[in-house]
């Protein structure tokens, strides 16, 4: 009977953290700026974003480390990307920026070859995005999941309270497991609520941007186009130097009759 | 909708300008995604998740319930937003009484005050988006510099001579690293930071001064706000009534802030130093070292300028602020700053709303055109040919025609002799001093002092004046002897001055030889002229097929030779062999010409010409050089200068300093437009000067040509299939966001649209009206009465408003890329053929036999 008491009492307390989780995730698909329909079974990116040895309870920060200062890169370089990246034959458009070129061979399809351009920013960082939300939440699935297995393994207490024993402060000694949580899925949640609109706002920004940057890129292919055809032009201007009138001119032209 | 109207006039108004651009340093700053994120995460707190809102709301909250006995505190505040049993447990509150309701009021008011601020922030990024593109971090790498060298490469003119599409030219001066200039970057650091911060919640007490003073000078500059370039901009009105209302900051001046900016343009280098010196239409951007603009707040950086002002010959310039991303808008007020504005603020007095603000002018703000680079942009330029000018192109044939273009437009003609000349109106090459030994000027004067019945050409002067004296009523129409006048001048104009062009009479004693030249001298230049003259004449529908006078058939040869052998007899220098009324002897016996050839001409002038010359075209002197309106004639007929005169004048000028010209060296720059202007000119010069074969005569001086001469490759037809674009006067769409929006806001609160209903408009009532003055009761049920309407009319704002802008940016773009693009891929299209079909001419590796002028190939009619 203990046992089920720790083990309704472990699964209340995951519930009411999931209820949080849920609560911030309402606010989360309000605010979804992305379709969720069609979307790919994701889970721990094993690329990307997976657990390593040694991390403790740090994967989230890290991850959340990784993913904000790869998206800072990637927009920094697509702000400053050079001219010479341009290619001009057929629809203009850009070579992809080193960083972007990281994350997008790490990811489907492009990891499978699929050809991208520097314009391809924003879907890349859409499925980065997705990926990390996806890594996050499946991270957060793997650990509920553990606390529920764990649950279920506890031993039987005549005890009410779902903890086996208190600390020497008198305080409920959380098992690892759970203290684990309590640390981490704040952090996951306000990750999830953050990290889509703070990169819907970016693209907010960078649409319009975008959007010229087509013309950019065509008049930059046309100014190199006019470059080409002023040379070709200085030639014909040279060589219409040569027309009869200067050769003939030069041998007594028509106003020399004395 | 205050905020739509606020933040339209704000951000978008103040930027979104093709060609309104700053000098925005490059200069290292925090990256753009952490500031969006750091952002985005102040707003999630904000949104109450946690118990933080805006300061700034809470303390204008606190503020407006003041006057009901302190009911509210701010302690209380984030209670009522996420803690309701705390928030009724205050003493206070249940003194008050109706928690429930007081809370949902709180939580309405303060919603409806953060509401707009996010929906400011979201506004001004979605408006930045498009400004940024066009702004850029970088000038001198951004979309319009890019456009303008795009146009430079293209474009005919020389740059000193501010003529071509583009008449400015960006430089760039990178500033030395100086102690006192680190110093004074310093001093505006400090100073900037002395200003409250942006009033997005991070620090209590910041009310958005620094947000205010990054936008205030961000286009006009301080000289500018100062009045101190009245001599080009007159100062900007001051709205004093913005002071103490959620404008404030809109107008608001920060003296110190002034002051260090000034202290940074004493600075500069002097405009001395500048090299090579600015000329018309230059701007000098200067560009301060990175690490001067580091730290600044808010990424605030210095731009500054000068510019060369063509009017009085003067250089002048302005200083000012702006960000590198603009991320803040300047957010309505909610505090009034009653005391020094530097000076931040210790307690709030509310401000409480009032009525809609007044209208934004319906012209640009004139701070948009100070800079003379954004001066090209349309809200900045007068558009002549939009009133001036109109132009329809009508593409819809009927079905038994083929309309290629048309334009209803009209424009002043002008022709040349054979046709226009390109780059007429550009000055494309380097002039030269003007050389009376090799040039000339040419007047036409109308008095009766030349002994010849029409007119006569005299010889050059000493400052090289041509003068052509005309009879006041000529033998003929006047335009028709002009012309022939002008050839002589033409004849003459790179001859010295004094020159002759031909020797006079044969006279007793001369030799064969002697009296050979001279013969020859008067048939050609007078021939050329006559030819001229005959040619002329037939274009203008003189001759006519059948015409003919005694068997003899009347034409253009017939014409010339019979007037030019009649005159060369005339005037003692015998029969000319060129002429088919050529007769063989002494000049003396050859000085009478026959009757008949009397006869003829006097046919022709005053019997065949009369019905049939140009109703346009004047017979005396004077009224063709001065055509006479049409209310002075009696028919009522549009007279006009025949535009051959004014085109053969023209190109007497050009005489001497020809492109192209033999021996002589063109200079000009590298221009796509500038390479095809000469191209053109050797070209016509080619085509109307050249004495290509002998026989085969330029237009200019008309021949047939010789049947018999050696078969010539086929002409290259290139240049005859080039269809290059009609271009239109564009007009772009009215761009005025601000008065739309208020136009808009106005029309839905006049309620004269069927959607338009009057109830839902709350820009009209001040901010709390209801929450001054009444009693807790009447306070609550007021408050609770207006929530829906608010909250719905907000939502229909944002709605339109958001349609509106799709819909105005997307008229822009849609109907000036789709138009102008098109022209120019069409020439681009017709340049790449032309360069391409260039390219298969096959030029003779032998010239053309050419000899000595042949009495013996002298055609015959």
């Amino acid at each position: 009977m203990a046992k089920w008491r720790v083990r309704i009492g472990l699964i209340v307390a995951v519930i009411g953290l999931t209820a949080v989780t849920w609560q911030a995730g309402v606010r989360w698909q309000a605010s979804a700026l992305f379709l969720r329909d069609g979307l790919r079974p994701c889970g721990l990116n094993t690329d990307l974003f997976a657990p390593v040895q040694g991390d403790g309870d740090g994967a989230v920060v890290r991850w959340s480390e990784q993913y904000h200062q790869t998206v800072s890169g990637i927009v920094e370089a697509h702000l400053g990307v050079a001219t010479q990246q341009i290619e001009c034959s057929g629809q203009p458009r850009t070579r992809p920026s080193g960083p972007l070129s990281a994350v997008a061979s790490q990811l489907e399809p492009w990891k499978s070859g699929t050809e991208f351009y520097e314009e391809d920013m924003m879907p890349i960082l859409s499925a980065y995005l997705e990926t990390y939300e996806c890594a996050l939440r499946a991270y957060r699935a793997r650990h509920y999941g553990e606390l529920l297995r764990q649950a279920s393994v506890l031993p039987r207490t005549n005890s009410v309270f779902p903890f086996p024993s208190l600390n020497s402060a008198g305080s409920p000694l959380l098992p690892p497991l759970v203290a684990q949580w309590f640390k981490e899925v704040p952090l996951i949640e306000h990750e999830l609520a953050l990290a889509r609109p703070a990169l819907q706002r970016t693209f907010t920004y960078l649409n319009g941007q975008d959007r010229l940057r087509v013309l950019d890129l065509s008049l930059t292919c046309l100014e190199r186009a006019s470059l080409d055809i002023r040379n070709s032009m200085s030639l014909a201007a040279e060589a219409s130097a040569c027309f009869p009138s200067r050769i003939w001119d030069s041998r007594g032209g028509l106003y020399k009759p004395q | 909708m205050i905020l739509t109207y606020r933040q339209l006039s704000a951000s978008v108004l103040t930027g979104m300008i093709l060609g309104l651009i700053l000098s925005l340093p490059v200069a290292h700053a925090d990256p753009l995604y952490d500031r969006i994120r750091k952002q985005v995460e102040r707003e999630l707190l904000r949104s109450g998740e946690t118990t933080v809102t805006d300061p700034l709301v809470d303390e204008f909250l606190v503020e407006t319930y003041e006057p009901m006995e302190g009911a509210i505190e701010r302690k209380n505040i984030p209670n009522a937003l996420i803690d309701a049993q705390t928030f009724c447990d205050d003493q206070q509150i249940k003194k008050f009484g109706r928690c429930p309701e007081v809370r949902r009021v709180v939580q309405r008011i303060a919603g409806s005050e953060m509401q707009p601020r996010h929906l400011g922030l979201n506004l001004n990024i979605l408006a930045q988006s498009y400004e940024q593109a066009l702004l850029g971090t970088d000038i001198l790498q951004g979309f319009p510099a890019r456009a303008q060298a795009v146009v430079r490469i293209w474009q005919p003119g020389l740059p000193s001579a501010g003529t071509g599409a583009f008449k400015t030219r960006l430089r760039a001066m990178a500033v030395p690293e100086s102690d006192a200039m680190r110093d004074a970057f310093g001093e505006l650091r400090t100073s900037l930071n002395k200003l409250p911060g942006p009033a997005d919640g991070t620090n209590p007490g910041d009310n958005g001064s620094i947000i205010g003073a990054g936008w205030r000078y961000r286009f006009g500059g301080v000289r500018f706000l100062r009045g101190e370039r009245t001599a080009y901009f007159p100062a900007p009105l001051e709205d004093d009534e913005a002071d103490n209302t959620e404008r404030q900051y809109m107008f608001a001046r920060w003296t110190e802030v002034e002051d260090k900016l000034i202290a940074i343009e004493d600075l500069l280098p002097p405009d001395s130093e500048i090299d090579p010196p600015l000329g018309t239409g230059d701007i000098l951007l200067y560009q301060f070292p990175q690490t001067y603009q580091t730290g600044m707040p808010e990424n605030l950086q210095v731009w500054a300028y000068r510019e060369f002002q063509a009017v009085d010959q003067t250089i002048d310039g302005d200083v000012g602020l702006t960000f590198d991303h603009a991320l803040e808008p300047v957010l309505p007020a909610l505090c009034a700053d009653e005391t020094e504005i530097t000076t931040g603020r210790t307690e709030c007095e509310p401000i409480r709303g009032g009525f809609y603000p007044p209208p934004p002018p319906d012209v640009p703000d004139p701070a948009l055109c100070t800079h003379p680079y954004m001066r090209q942009g349309y809200m900045c330029r007068p558009l002549d040919e939009q009133t001036t000018t109109e132009c329809v192109e009508e593409l819809d044939p009927s079905d038994s025609e083929i309309i290629l273009t048309r334009c209803t437009a009209t424009g002043s003609t002008r022709a040349t002799m054979s046709g226009p000349d390109a780059c007429l109106d550009t000055t494309w090459y380097k002039e030269k001093p003007f050389d009376p030994e090799k040039q000339c000027k040419v007047k036409i004067v109308c008095d009766d002092s030349s002994p010849f019945s029409g007119g006569v050409t005299e010889p050059k002067k000493a400052d090289g004046t041509i003068n052509i004296k005309m009879k006041l009523q000529p033998d003929g129409p006047a335009p028709y002897i002009i012309l022939h006048e002008l050839v002589h001048a033409r004849q003459a104009c790179d001859k010295p001055v004094g020159h002759l062009i031909y020797l006079p009479p044969v006279a007793e004693g001369d030799t064969e030889e002697v009296r050979l030249m001279k013969n020859r001298g008067c048939c050609q230049m007078e021939g050329e002229a006559y030819r001229l003259q005959a040619e002329m004449m037939e274009a203008d529908g003189i001759f006519r097929e059948g015409d003919e006078f005694n068997g003899l058939p009347i034409n253009r040869e017939t014409f010339w030779q019979v007037t030019l052998d009649f005159s060369c007899r005339q005037r003692g220098y015998g029969s000319c062999p060129n002429t088919f009324t050529y007769e063989e002897g002494p000049a003396e016996d050859m000085k009478n010409p026959p009757a008949w050839m009397v006869q003829f001409i006097q046919y022709v002038v005053n019997t065949l010409a009369p019905p049939r010359i140009p109703e346009w075209m004047s017979m005396s002197c004077t009224d063709t050089m001065t055509p006479p309106p049409p209310d002075l004639l009696s028919n009522d007929v549009q007279k006009m200068r025949d535009p051959r005169i004014d085109g053969f004048v023209r190109e007497l000028s050009e005489v001497g300093r020809e492109a192209c010209a033999p021996n002589a060296m063109t200079e000009y720059e590298n221009t796509i437009g500038n390479n095809a202007c000469f191209f053109d000119r050797c070209l016509e010069r080619s085509l109307e000067a050249h004495n290509i074969v002998g026989g085969r005569q330029a237009f200019t001086t008309y021949d047939q040509a010789y049947p018999q001469d050696p078969s010539l490759t086929e002409q290259p037809k290139f240049a005859s299939l080039l269809a290059l674009p009609s271009f239109q006067p564009f007009s772009f769409n009215d761009y005025r966001p601000a008065f739309i929006v208020n136009l808009f806001d106005r029309i839905f609160c006049d309620g004269s649209t069927p959607q338009g209903v009057p109830v839902l408009c709350i820009a009209r009532r001040p901010r709390s009206d209801a929450a001054i003055g009444r009693t807790p009761d009447t306070l609550v049920q007021t408050q609770l009465d207006e929530e829906d309407q608010r909250t719905r009319e907000i939502r229909l704002s944002q709605e339109l408003s958001e349609a509106v802008g799709f819909r105005m940016g997307n008229r822009l773009y849609a109907k000036y890329l789709g138009f102008r693009t098109r022209q120019l891929s069409t020439i681009i299209e017709a340049a790449a053929r032309y360069l391409t079909a260039f390219t298969r001419v096959e030029f003779p590796e032998e010239m053309c036999p050419m000899g000595p002028y042949s009495v013996s190939e002298t055609p015959t009619p």
